[in-house]
């Protein structure tokens, strides 16, 4: 399998209020190989619920193709490889998390005792353990994306498609998420996800895939996306000239120097000019940058 | 189709159906029929048996058909309103067996709702000294495959229609598909015979959920019902199901989620 | 205000505007023709029973039950009276045996489900007629009434306002002509009575089965006198039943008086019904007679029963 997820030229339309068709996603391509952890990105109605949706065969394209292990998307055996968690998870109100499992175990053709064993152990993994036999609906919203994430990772699927999956969970949540999500990564496990939590993106993927208006606006690797974001600055006392690689310079009020770099090259280099000139270094710092910053300007470029 | 799928979605209904409380209803309708059965004592009991029974299976037919109809009616929309069906779809399993496993297991929630009202039935009949009959067997027998046609149809229904719609559309086809046949023999005898093909074809068009119920039979202790009659109705009700599956499954195999 | 607003407020004005046009050439289409009004007995028990949910109940179960005797009486065949084109077709009915069935309820005159002879329908009428209560009724016999006595005593508890149901069950409470039975169908009269004043046809039975079983013709008069006013009071108003039962009511009620020798009061009442049903023989030969022909002395209770009219 060289591609875990392929959509190439996806178009998915629905019907408007007045019977027009809407495009949701227009021509949309991409792919996820094997073992790779990619986070789905877009504003609200960029199309990326509908994308996953063509990915498990909810809804059927006006034209391009999906495939999710190398399987056509909605057909049995791509849904045999693949977990998928809603944007909203909601669960059969009268069945407790336990049975809900039962069910969708049985459905996955899992049966008898590995059943009640993977359930109870994904049941104690994403923290339902002693809430297995109470009905969902009294569970709460974060309990219930519980429910929602453990019915994904049942069955060990390959590939794992997950909408919003952040949605509802606290800050302890979101860490015992990641810890199972990168349980998954380590196992080999694919990951698809789309989320509005920047932050988790950046802990957790690999590459982002950034839509809007139903297209692709960029792919890009974490780790050089990180590096790109990254800002180096030093204060130091001494001659303005002694820098000159800086973009962003200024004297400050006590008469020392304020230099930004965005790269580390430039930082080194400017560090060396310093230390030879005899000059005082007084502070270095590294500035991470913002995922939401890159975000909103990406947003704004592709407008 | 996957057969594996059927039993855990259907069981999902029953377990659904019994925990919303349901069956209480069901209670409380047996106990209507109890108290109906004592109305008729009170009147007097001498020469009441043949109404006895004649109550007893007019409620029972009236009260599990309307239990047939809400119950077959709610099961697909209600998946799309609590956004339940994505992560059914998610498994491998097809649209058809996610129809066939929901159907399945809204008749098997009726009859069992059935089953508790024909023995409320049967233990008021009782009381009035009224023994069990054969053709009591017969009338459960064939009513139990009257309801699951009525089933069918409502869950059909509900796949084209809102939830409140079926629900109306399929009590008037359960209730008024006798009624309807009878006014379309009637126009069928009065005009001319060259045009009688076409009330024929509505009769055949139409389910007949009527002649699943033999409890006028029941009632006056008419003959038991040929084998071969049981036979014709089994595989009337197969083709009446097999239709309105079709006709579920056509509608709901590229429906957008 | 929205463009589909505006539509929605103009489309409920047009209907409203359609209502109103409706409801007032309705009634002018009403003057114009002349249409009587509701029947005064119809009324009477639609608007007792319209006032409330329960009411609207006890009108349906009653029904109800009033469907189910007559279902029990032809052992759950159904039956039906012919339509106005099977009138004109000339088409056949299912008479019943002379059993003394007409006497208690109005005869439907075919089966619903058709005889295969007339059936176009195939295997589904052959299923039909396997599974439904169907046989040939032609000369069909009935079940023995008496065993339908709770049902009319429960559909008069029910809604008393039932007077159907009154009647009929006093008609088969009196059906064997022995005194017990006689009694128990006036106390039962009497009861529906209670509950509907001076109703024409509760009347009218209460004298028949006075003239009939007890031959108190005193008694009977005095009913069927006030029968008689009764249905003078709502003459024009009465429904098919009621205006029935008042021309019975004159036929006895003139008879009566024959035999209690009031031949004057007999030739009034026959005059007066005559008045009212001009077609009726049995009122023209009462207003016809000579009080010679049957001059005999003044009979009071005890006397012979005057014959069936």
């Amino acid at each position: 399998m060289e591609r875990a997820i392929e959509v190439e030229g996806l178009v998915v339309t629905y019907r408007g209020k007045r019977g027009a068709a809407v495009e949701a996603v227009r021509g949309l391509d991409f792919e996820v190989r094997p073992g790779e952890v990619v986070g789905f990105l877009g504003p609200n109605g960029a199309g990326k619920s509908s994308t996953l949706k063509a990915l498990m065969g909810f809804v059927e394209p006006a034209s391009g193709s999906c495939r999710v292990a190398g399987h056509p998307a909605g057909s049995l055996e791509a849904k045999r490889h693949a977990g998928y968690l809603p944007e909203v998870a909601q669960y059969y109100p009268f069945l407790t998390p336990l049975e809900t499992l039962t069910l969708y175990g049985e459905l996955q053709g899992l049966k008898g005792d590995e059943l009640r064993h993977e359930a109870h152990e994904l049941l104690d993994m994403v923290g339902l353990g002693a809430a297995h036999s109470r009905q969902n609906r009294t569970l709460s919203k974060g309990m219930l994306q519980r429910v929602g994430i453990a019915q994904a990772l049942l069955g060990s699927p390959d590939v794992l498609v997950l909408d919003e999956v952040t949605s509802g969970l606290d800050p302890v949540g979101r860490r015992e998420l990641r810890a199972v999500l990168r349980e998954r990564r380590n196992r080999g496990c694919t990951l698809l996800f789309s989320s509005h939590e920047l932050s988790e993106v950046e802990m957790l993927c690999d590459r982002i895939v950034l839509i809007e208006h139903g297209r692709l606006i960029e792919e890009r690797n974490v780790e050089a996306l990180k590096d790109e974001l990254r800002r180096f600055s030093i204060v130091y006392r001494g001659q303005a000239s002694m820098i000159g690689l800086s973009e962003e310079w200024r004297e400050r009020s006590d008469g020392t120097f304020y230099a930004r770099f965005t790269g580390k090259k430039g930082l080194m280099q400017a560090m060396e000019r310093v230390f030879a000139a005899g000059a005082e270094l007084i502070d270095v710092t590294a500035d991470q940058g913002s995922f939401e910053d890159y975000f909103v300007q990406a947003i704004g470029r592709s407008a | 189709m996957n057969r594996r799928a059927v039993w855990p979605l259907a069981r999902c209904v029953i377990i659904e159906a019994v925990r919303r409380k349901d069956l209480w209803v069901v209670a409380i309708l047996g106990l209507i029929i109890m108290l109906f059965a004592g109305a008729l004592g009170f009147f007097g009991m001498r020469g009441l048996e043949a109404f006895a029974k004649d109550l007893g299976v007019s409620v029972l037919g009236l009260f599990s058909t309307i239990l047939a109809v809400l119950i077959s009616a709610r099961q697909i929309p209600e998946e799309m309103n609590r956004r339940t069906l994505c992560p059914l779809l998610a498994r491998p399993i097809s649209r058809f067996d996610l129809l066939l496993g929901k159907y399945c297991g809204a008749v098997l929630a009726t009859w069992l709702a059935f089953a508790m009202l024909a023995a409320a039935t049967a233990i008021g009949l009782l009381a009035f000294g009224v023994p069990f009959e054969p053709i009591f067997a017969q009338y459960l027998l064939l009513k139990m495959l009257g309801l699951a046609a009525v089933c069918a149809a409502s869950f059909a229904l509900s796949l084209f229609t809102t939830p409140s719609a079926a629900a109306t559309f399929g009590m008037l086809l359960a209730f008024g598909s006798g009624m309807l046949s009878r006014a379309f023999v009637l126009a069928g005898q009065s005009c001319p015979s060259g045009t009688r093909w076409f009330y024929g074809l509505i009769e055949s068009l139409v389910p007949q959920f009527s002649l699943f119920d033999i409890g006028g039979r029941a009632a006056g202790g008419w003959p038991l019902v040929p084998v071969s009659v049981v036979g014709a109705l089994t595989v009337y009700c197969t083709m009446i199901v097999g239709a309105m599956l079709c006709l579920s499954w056509l509608r709901f195999r590229r429906r957008a989620l | 205000m929205k463009r589909g607003d505006l539509r929605g407020a103009s489309i409920a004005c047009a209907c409203a505007l359609a209502l109103l046009s409706a409801g007032s050439t309705a009634d002018a289409l009403k003057e114009l023709l002349a249409l009587p009004d509701r029947p005064a007995g119809l009324d009477a028990h639609e608007t007792q029973a319209a006032t409330s949910l329960v009411g609207q109940v006890r009108t349906s179960l009653s029904a109800w039950l009033w469907l189910r005797t007559d279902l029990y009486l032809h052992n759950w065949v159904e039956m039906r009276p012919l339509s106005d084109g099977e009138r004109r077709q000339g088409r056949s009915v299912e008479g019943a045996a002379n059993d003394g069935h007409d006497q208690i309820m109005r005869e439907a005159n075919v089966t619903v489900v058709p005889a295969q002879a007339d059936d176009f329908r195939g295997i589904l009428g052959d299923l039909e007629r396997e599974t439904a209560a169907y046989k040939d009724m032609h000369g069909h016999s009935h079940n023995d009434p008496t065993a339908a006595l709770p049902l009319f005593r429960l559909m008069t508890w029910v809604d008393p306002k039932f007077v159907p149901g009154w009647t009929t069950g006093a008609a088969v409470l009196a059906r064997d002509r022995n005194p017990e039975g006689a009694r128990q169908a006036l106390k039962f009269l009497s009861s529906g009575l209670l509950a509907n004043a001076d109703n024409i046809e509760i009347l009218s039975s209460i004298g028949y089965v006075e003239i009939t079983r007890r031959n108190d013709l005193e008694t009977a008069a005095r009913y069927l006198e006030r029968a008689r006013a009764a249905g003078r009071v709502g003459r024009g108003k009465l429904d098919e039943d009621a205006d029935s039962a008042l021309q019975q009511t004159y036929r006895w009620l003139s008879l009566c008086y024959r035999n209690l020798g009031r031949f004057d009061q007999q030739l009034a009442v026959a005059q007066e019904g005559l008045g009212m049903y001009a077609d009726d023989a049995v009122l023209a030969r009462l207003a016809d007679e000579p009080p010679l022909i049957i001059a005999a002395p003044k009979q009071a209770k005890g006397s012979s029963p005057p014959s069936a009219p």
